[in-house]
């Protein structure tokens, strides 16, 4: 109900990404649409392999360059995949932000962190001098103890939580209308995890900004996200409120997922898996991707791709399974 | 940062010292009494006597060490050449300038010919012009510089006389013997350039600068050539006391009078003063550039600054 008021911000419409491997195309992305609106985290969650972060790195147009892009991606009105590579300049770090995974390979670690964050502020024409300024306060903004400091510290004198907001930072200086995180909070601690995420939090509140938070980590959804994309094998298999994938997931793949997930409530016991891993498709196959883990296959699976089925505003699943509301 | 450039130096002495140790004792212990070689058999045992205490070889080897070792540190004086009797500074100072003339233009035009053209290899990997420049860089390692010398020779002096065989007044008389150089020291460097390029383009942080929004250009300039000329240029100024011992052969081969030149004439002559002093340059040359590369990577790389910083505690 309430999505159909927001403004769009970012639409994929049917991407597709493959990248080229020996004897034809891996398919990492496939026909994924989904909508981001104003003002919204929108959580795209899956398992290793599943194409998520390919996803972040084709809205960025960051991809090695040896991929093949089809579909559309939609960004306050401009096809991202048409516009000139000087154009695309101008939308990354400015309109689009990019928090990446690891924060230790993806400073430079020959310049400072506050001259890291200052050159992406001087792309505004701000003077060097205010730039660095900027770059200070900035880090106070993502409460970096001794920002002063820590702004004149090159990238291995920073601890890994200290590097990821030098990062956050970095792709904050210049208020992107949309943040692309990337795991951010992979490999960092609990409480360093909750800060991280109350700072997205913070940029979704103090000024409209959308995150793209793409994670594997649950516990990271539950605590943010507004609405929640479920990813496997380079499709969007469930997508919903966060309330109503957590509460009544309708995907055999995302009730599997969910009851994977250690609880404090339940008793101890050994943690339900869910075997195999995430199968690789070298072409485009007929019938369901999941079809090969899934406890409720039937025939048709194998031979025909299924369709969204709506379960209400907003909450559709993929699947040629009727929900039943039993996990 | 201190300490460890001082431990560092030290190093540097202390290897010198060695060498200059094993210098002076190789030369004492190799067949032939240099009184043999300043005059004729027929000179008489007194006068030889005479001549081997003008000379002081009649002093024990460590007396004759200090001496010699004290002349070259306090007065820069590398004694008197044996078979020439002329002091060897002043057969040094007339070939210092044509060797460092030598190896000066060698290292220029290795550095703007390799550095770009590995550049391009980079920017341009698995192209046609990529296999074309790292191909022949390579079949370049595999040729000996002395056989590459004859080549050029027989190819443009001999068959096409367009340039000199040898000499070194004019500037003409300078091109084969620098072109001999650069093409037998430019593929390493091509090929290191290419590779650090490559490594340095495959960073993350050069996708985190493209994703802040930086252009191609200043990703480029301020992140890969940043980071991939750290190595570059270190190794490139390692690289020089490989040059100027390539330079000895090349002056040999285009008969230029430098110091290689010298010190191969002065080692078939036995004139051990004289290899004495060119070996000891050549070692302090090696050692200082290699001090020089070690400061240089501290200033280029912060990463080594701590390491170096850590290590010298």
């Amino acid at each position: 109900m309430e999505s159909t008021a927001r403004e769009e911000l970012l639409r994929l419409d049917k991407l597709s990404v493959d990248y080229p491997v020996r004897g034809g195309w891996l398919s990492a992305v496939s026909e994924l649409s989904l909508t981001l609106f104003k003002g919204e985290i929108y959580a795209l969650v899956g398992e290793s392999g599943c194409g998520k972060s390919t996803v972040a790195y084709a809205v960025t147009r960051l991809l090695p360059g040896s991929e093949r892009v089809d579909g559309g991606i939609y960004f306050e009105g401009d096809d991202l995949t048409k516009l000139s590579a000087s154009k695309m300049e101008k939308v990354r770090g400015r309109r689009i932000g990019m928090i990446f995974q690891n924060p230790l390979d993806s400073l430079n670690p020959v310049y400072t962190a506050g001259r890291q964050i200052s050159e992406a502020i001087a792309l505004d024409g701000v003077s060097r001098l205010d730039a660095r300024d900027r770059a200070v306060r900035l880090l106070r903004d993502v409460r970096m103890p001794d920002a002063e400091k820590r702004s004149r510290s090159f990238p291995h004198e920073l601890s890994g939580g200290m590097r990821q907001r030098v990062m956050i930072a970095m792709m904050l200086s210049r208020e992107p209308d949309l943040l692309i995180a990337d795991e951010p909070t992979t490999a960092l601690d609990v409480s360093i995890e909750a800060q991280i995420l109350s700072i997205l939090l913070d940029q979704k509140e103090s000024r409209g900004a959308s995150v793209l938070l793409i994670t594997h980590n649950f516990g990271v959804v539950a605590e943010t996200a507004d609405r929640i994309g479920v990813m496997y094998a380079g499709e969007l298999v469930e997508e919903g409120g966060a309330e109503d994938v957590f509460d009544r997931p309708a995907h055999p793949y995302t009730r599997l997922l969910m009851r994977a997930l250690p609880r404090s409530s339940k008793k101890a016991g050994r943690l339900e898996t869910i075997e195999g891993a995430v199968p690789r498709f070298t072409d485009r196959p007929r019938g369901c991707r999941f079809r090969n883990r899934c406890p409720g296959a039937m025939d048709v699976c194998a031979v025909l791709a299924p369709e969204y089925k709506t379960v209400n505003d907003g909450h559709r699943y993929r699947c040629h399974l009727e929900r039943t509301g039993e996990a | 940062m201190r300490t460890y450039y001082l431990k560092r130096l030290s190093m540097g002495a202390l290897l010198i010292f060695s060498v200059s140790i094993l210098v002076f004792s190789m030369m004492h212990m190799m067949p032939g009494d240099p009184i043999d070689l300043m005059v004729d058999r027929r000179v008489s045992q007194d006068r030889r006597d005479a001549l081997r205490k003008e000379y002081g070889l009649d002093r024990p080897l460590i007396t004759q060490y200090v001496d010699w070792a004290g002349k070259i540190l306090l007065h820069g004086d590398f004694g008197i050449a044996i078979r020439t009797k002329q002091p060897v500074n002043d057969q040094l100072s007339r070939r210092i300038p044509i060797s460092l003339k030598l190896c000066g233009l060698m290292f220029l035009f290795e550095l703007i010919i390799a550095v770009p053209l590995g550049l391009i290899c980079a920017y341009k990997k698995d192209s046609w012009i990529d296999r074309i420049i790292t191909n022949i860089s390579l079949v370049m390692t595999a040729v000996p510089n002395f056989w590459l010398c004859v080549i050029l020779i027989i190819i443009f002096s001999v068959k096409l006389k367009w340039l000199p065989i040898s000499g070194y007044e004019q500037a003409r008389n300078w091109v084969l013997p620098v072109a001999s150089g650069v093409l037998g020291g430019v593929s390493g460097t091509i090929r290191l350039t290419r590779s650090e390029t490559i490594d340095a383009m495959r960073q993350k942080y050069v996708v985190t600068a493209y994703a802040k929004g930086l252009p191609h250009r200043a990703v480029v300039v301020g992140h890969v050539l940043r980071n991939a000329l750290i190595l570059i240029t270190v190794l490139m100024c390692m690289s020089i006391p490989w040059l100027i011992s390539g330079a000895v052969i090349t002056e040999r081969m285009f008969g230029i009078p430098g110091m290689g030149h010298l010190l191969i004439n002065s080692i078939v002559m036995q004139d051990y003063s004289v290899v004495q002093a060119c070996v000891l340059i050549i070692t302090t040359l090696t050692v200082a550039f290699n001090i020089l590369g070690d400061i240089l990577i501290g200033l280029l790389d912060p990463r080594i600054r701590i390491a170096q910083t850590e290590g010298a505690q």
